[in-house]
């Protein structure tokens, strides 16, 4: 479905600083004297997903304590089967799929209580197909993406009504093609990439027809802008975090090809702190990891040399999506 | 963590006294944090508790397990009569709904200053939603519609705020089935007459037309905001069905919308925010696959419409031959007119000719748009 065509990188000359962006990956726990670190303990797991898959891209899979690593994942895991940000912080989905990530690329999923996570994912589903976030009920079309691809990942979409998601996800599609955060919602490109994420984990696809998806793909090329940068919505400012959004979108569609590719990893590529390693939203920025992974995974995705193939459904290396789901 | 628009410090490491500012920061932050999860953990929904997270999430309202343990204290504080010895029905209401409100001025200044975290956002919700099952159903009503205000307020700041627009469809909702229940209510109470609070609508309970209204307002301060076309392509079915508009007057009020686009796109052709909402009135209006609902239009009108649009389009690429969108427009347009069967005298559409111009567009398009040239490509091998 999505193997990026092989590219010349011309016109290039900027390099991928690996060793900086490991390191800078591997001081991430270090910092415990900066505010900063205390301030985003909520996103403590996802931290952890982001690193780790920015690792394995860089050809660095043991950077990271493998031990360590599942062990924390464990301690987050709330009786209920779904998974907090760190210890003491209350479950989400959101961190769910990234605990459940993490102990896929480490293979290591038998490390908690699986079937409970299941239970836990499958009543987030309400009546429309959709999923809440947690049990206070935030719905929105990231939620049916991180709730399936949970499950898919633990074999257990039967434990949902798919139909039913997939469904709540097509009501979710605009004139212009695009997606957004729930029905009547303006298309977006993050929600673009969670939708067709849905539609392609659950092997619906095809429920777009041919003239619906090259409109999608018409949409998601437009984010292109002179520089070479992704924006996310018309008229905004590039980010480096569209480069996995709306990238791995036009890989689902395998349509990569409708944006020039070597502009884009020439803006990317000005993105990374070559002194301190990790990439930021743009040029001249602070970097964090969050924006670094996105960033390999869109190098990755035009298959930049030297980095590991991650596969645009799931944002996990592609080692592993073929250990859980066999070879495409 | 996930920090956007923040420059990049120099490379000078800290000075050990800022390293030691940090610290004490640090310090302080986290004697709070730990002083709420105890709190947490002993399950303590007090007013004290809602004190202690006041000051934590003020500090770090991306700490969403704090909201909920907030959300805990709300519930509980809701839960028990304001004054054990003189349960008073009515005094109870009131500190009910002051607890609300409060909440609501709490969020107030954290939204502005934090526009774009989803946790407050949905804290907000929270609390109005409980309001709908906690307080009487006009009281609720009045704190959903003064969100109204603080909306406009973040839009008029980020006329493109994601979330604000979100948030705005949300209320409009609330507010809507609100209003139908009250007003149901009066009728079946027949006799009881209006509610003393309420403002006056008689039994309308629609908010589409002063919807529509605001998207007018707002691209007429901006036509480079998607956001308000969006919205806009969203309500105009809804209007046009409750105007109770005939097939004509849809037609004449499709006309009035393109004839703005034209203006537009003349003002702007380098804008996608007006080439997507043009492109929805022509999608919706002239495709030959099925007749709309909301622009009703016969196949000779069809190709009418899009010879028109295309006769103002040619005359702009005089003007501006290197317009990509304009290019990308017209080949959308050229495929809905070869896709209509015939024109006003009956004639069939020349569809060839179309598809030579059609030809000579996108030859053009990859000249000018090299970037997307594998689109252009695949299109031609498709013509």
């Amino acid at each position: 479905m999505s193997t990026p065509s092989p590219i010349t990188f011309t016109n290039n000359p900027d390099e991928l600083f690996v060793e900086k962006h490991v390191k800078y990956i591997q001081s991430l726990d270090t910092r415990k004297d900066e505010f900063e670190y205390w301030l985003t303990e909520h996103l403590r797991l996802n931290g952890v997903y982001w690193g780790l898959t920015a690792l394995h891209l860089l050809n660095h899979p043991t950077a990271l304590p493998r031990d360590e690593t599942i062990n924390f994942v464990k301690s987050c895991q709330h009786p209920s089967g779904g998974f907090g940000a760190h210890p003491d912080h209350d479950a989400h989905l959101l961190y769910t799929l990234s605990a459940i990530q993490i102990l896929a690329i480490v293979d290591a999923l038998d490390a908690v209580d699986t079937a409970a996570t299941v239970n836990y994912v499958a009543g987030l589903q309400k009546p429309s197909g959709v999923f809440a976030g947690d049990e206070w009920g935030e719905e929105d079309t990231r939620f049916v993406y991180t709730g399936l691809q949970t499950l898919k990942i633990l074999g257990r979409l039967d434990a949902v009504d798919v139909e039913k998601a997939v469904g709540f996800v097509l009501a979710c599609q605009n004139y212009d093609g695009g997606f957004g955060v729930v029905p009547g919602a303006e298309s977006h490109s993050g929600q673009i990439f969670t939708c067709l994420g849905v539609l392609s984990l659950t092997n619906t696809l095809d429920r777009l027809s041919p003239a619906s998806r090259d409109q999608v793909a018409g949409w998601l090329a437009q984010r292109q802008l002179p520089n070479g940068g992704l924006n996310g919505r018309p008229e905004k400012l590039e980010d480096v975090c569209y480069s996995w959004w709306v990238l791995s979108s036009l890989a689902m569609l395998g349509k990569l090809h409708w944006i020039d590719q070597n502009k884009l990893v020439g803006w990317i590529l000005s993105c990374q702190d070559e002194v301190r390693g990790g990439f930021a939203d743009r040029k001249g920025n602070a970097v964090d990891v969050f924006h670094t992974v996105f960033a390999l995974c869109g190098l990755s995705l035009v298959g930049w040399g030297g980095l590991k193939e991650v596969d645009p459904v799931y944002c996990m290396p592609v080692e592993t999506t073929k250990r859980l789901f066999g070879p495409k | 963590m996930t920090s956007h628009g923040v420059p990049r410090s120099s490379t000078v490491p800290r000075t050990p006294q800022a390293v030691q500012a940090d610290l004490l920061k640090i310090e302080a932050y986290n004697k709070l944090v730990s002083e709420v999860q105890s709190l947490k953990s002993k399950n303590i929904y007090s007013q004290a508790s809602l004190s202690t997270t006041t000051s934590l999430l003020t500090q770090n309202p991306e700490f969403n397990t704090i909201w909920n343990f907030r959300r805990r204290i709300i519930l509980h504080l809701l839960s028990i009569p304001s004054d054990q010895s003189t349960t008073k029905p009515s005094d109870d209401s009131d500190t009910k709904l002051s607890l609300l409100s409060s909440e609501l001025s709490f969020l107030f200044p954290l939204l502005q200053k934090f526009p774009k975290c989803y946790w407050i956002w949905n804290y907000r919700v929270f609390i109005l939603q409980t309001s709908s099952t906690t307080l009487r159903l006009q009281t609720a009503l009045n704190l959903w519609k003064s969100e109204m205000g603080l909306v406009n307020k973040m839009l008029s700041r980020d006329s493109r705020n994601f979330h604000g627009w979100g948030y705005r469809r949300f209320i409009v909702r609330n507010i809507e089935v609100l209003q139908s229940e009250i007003n149901n209510s009066l009728i079946s109470e027949s006799g009881v007459g209006q509610d003393e609070n309420a403002e006056g609508e008689g039994d309308d309970d629609s908010l589409v037309e002063q919807e529509f209204a605001y998207t007018t307002a707002m691209y007429g301060k901006d036509l480079s905001n998607f956001s308000a076309w969006h919205n806009r392509s969203k309500l105009i079915p809804r209007v046009l069905t409750e105007r109770g508009a005939t097939a004509e007057e849809r037609r004449t009020f499709l006309d009035g919308e393109l004839g703005e686009m034209q203006t537009a796109v003349y003002t702007d052709p380098y804008d996608q925010s007006i080439q997507l909402y043009n492109h929805w009135l022509l999608l919706e209006s002239c495709s030959s696959k099925s007749t709309s609902h909301v622009f009703p239009l016969t196949d000779p009108q069809k190709s009418e419409t899009l010879l028109r649009a295309l006769e103002w389009m040619r005359e702009l690429l005089d003007e501006e031959p290197d317009c990509r969108l304009l290019l990308e427009e017209m080949i959308f347009v050229g495929g809905l007119l070869r896709d209509v069967g015939e024109t006003e005298e009956g004639e069939e559409v020349d569809r060839e000719g179309i598809k030579q111009d059609m030809q000579s567009w996108l030859e053009k398009l990859m000249e000018v748009d090299p970037m997307r040239g594998g689109r252009w490509r695949e299109m031609q091998e498709r013509l």
